[in-house]
């Protein structure tokens, strides 16, 4: 018989150590941090995303002719071009980091984040297929695009970060 | 598992902060014990005992009712207690698959036990003083009732080196109690 082992099983409960004072304060703490719902981590910047596509498009679609597209051919109409292929770059590139992070650990939380980050990409898709061409071809319609874009990237991004933490916690 | 265990994990399933916190005081102590016999170091431990519990929050819709929920939480610390002891780049030792352990090795150091005056005290500071290694599958063997199989699924080794590397901790453990500095 290995007598260690049976001494152990003998008096096994004496050799539990207490825990260290305020270790509930710490911990409840910590849970608070956890707890924080997910949804408020990441809702908000794809609402806020939301809110600015639906400003701009109150703000910059001409209503007097709405039928009419905008063929802008002017100065910053090559700066508007190359700048929107920039930010599509960006905005595939995360969303391919997304779904290649949700691929290898396909989980609830993390479906719903790369679901969130969906819409948002549509979001972006719809800017560009209803929005981008009715934009006026001046400084002012760069500033709204390059708004649009960067709202848009910084969700995802955050979105990104999310998961890269989800996806170590699990 | 009675009613009001049942009810617990359901409360924590949704979310409940109140049942959470009711099941961090049940257990925290047992799981902290578990962190630390790994760990040997108790600041370390509470932190890797309270990951544990917001893993379990985590995972608890992966528990199935009516399998043992004491065991399955005792696994994820053990887990998390071993994923901290490797980021300090522990390793554990692998014998060559064709390794022949000596026979009598175990017979050998019980021999040499029955002369030691076994204290719980001196035991517990001495396991502690254990190389990270040895003191790990020490304690999952003696204090956390698993067998070397379940040790060797653990650490991700041959059963055969769980069994050597036991003996081996043990041989370790007895110098150090015949040592009056404990």
């Amino acid at each position: 018989m290995d007598k260690l082992k049976k001494f152990i099983d003998l008096h096994r409960d004496d050799f539990d150590l207490p825990l260290q004072q305020g270790h509930l304060n710490r911990f409840e703490t910590k849970l608070n941090r956890w707890r924080r719902p997910l949804l408020r981590r990441y809702l908000f910047p794809a609402v806020a995303t939301l809110a600015a596509a639906c400003l701009l498009t109150f703000l910059l679609v001409p209503r007097s002719a709405p039928e009419k597209r905008i063929v802008f051919v002017c100065e910053v109409d090559e700066e508007m071009d190359a700048l929107r292929k920039y930010y599509n770059m960006r905005v595939y590139d995360v969303e391919e980091r997304i779904n290649s992070l949700y691929e290898t650990k396909p989980s609830q939380s993390l479906q719903k984040l790369a679901e969130e980050a969906g819409k948002v990409v549509r979001t972006v898709r719809e800017f560009e297929e209803e929005i981008f061409p009715t934009l006026s071809c001046t400084d002012n319609g760069i500033f709204a695009m390059k708004l649009q874009y960067d709202g848009s990237l910084e969700s995802l991004i955050f979105m990104l970060e999310q998961m890269e933490l989800l996806s170590d916690m699990e | 598992m009675n009613n009001a265990m049942t009810d617990m994990i359901e409360a924590c399933r949704q979310g409940c902060k109140q049942a959470q916190l009711t099941l961090y005081e049940r257990y925290a102590n047992k799981l902290y014990n578990a962190c630390l016999r790994i760990l040997g170091n108790s600041g370390e431990a509470e932190e890797a005992m309270q990951d544990v519990f917001l893993k379990i929050f985590s995972r608890i819709n992966q528990y199935r009712m009516g399998h043992n929920f004491e065991a399955w939480m005792q696994r994820i610390a053990v887990n998390t207690a071993i994923d901290y002891l490797r980021r300090r780049d522990v390793e554990w030792e692998e014998l060559p698959i064709n390794y022949a352990a000596p026979v009598d090795d175990g017979d050998d150091i019980e021999a040499d036990y029955a002369s030691v005056q076994l204290e719980v005290q001196r035991v517990r500071n001495a396991v502690i003083k254990l190389p990270p290694g040895y003191r790990v599958v020490l304690s999952l063997y003696l204090f956390e009732g698993y067998d070397m199989d379940e040790i060797a699924s653990i650490l991700k080794i041959q059963p055969t080196s769980v069994r050597t590397q036991y003996l081996r901790a043990k041989r370790k453990l007895l110098e150090l109690l015949t040592n009056n500095n404990l």
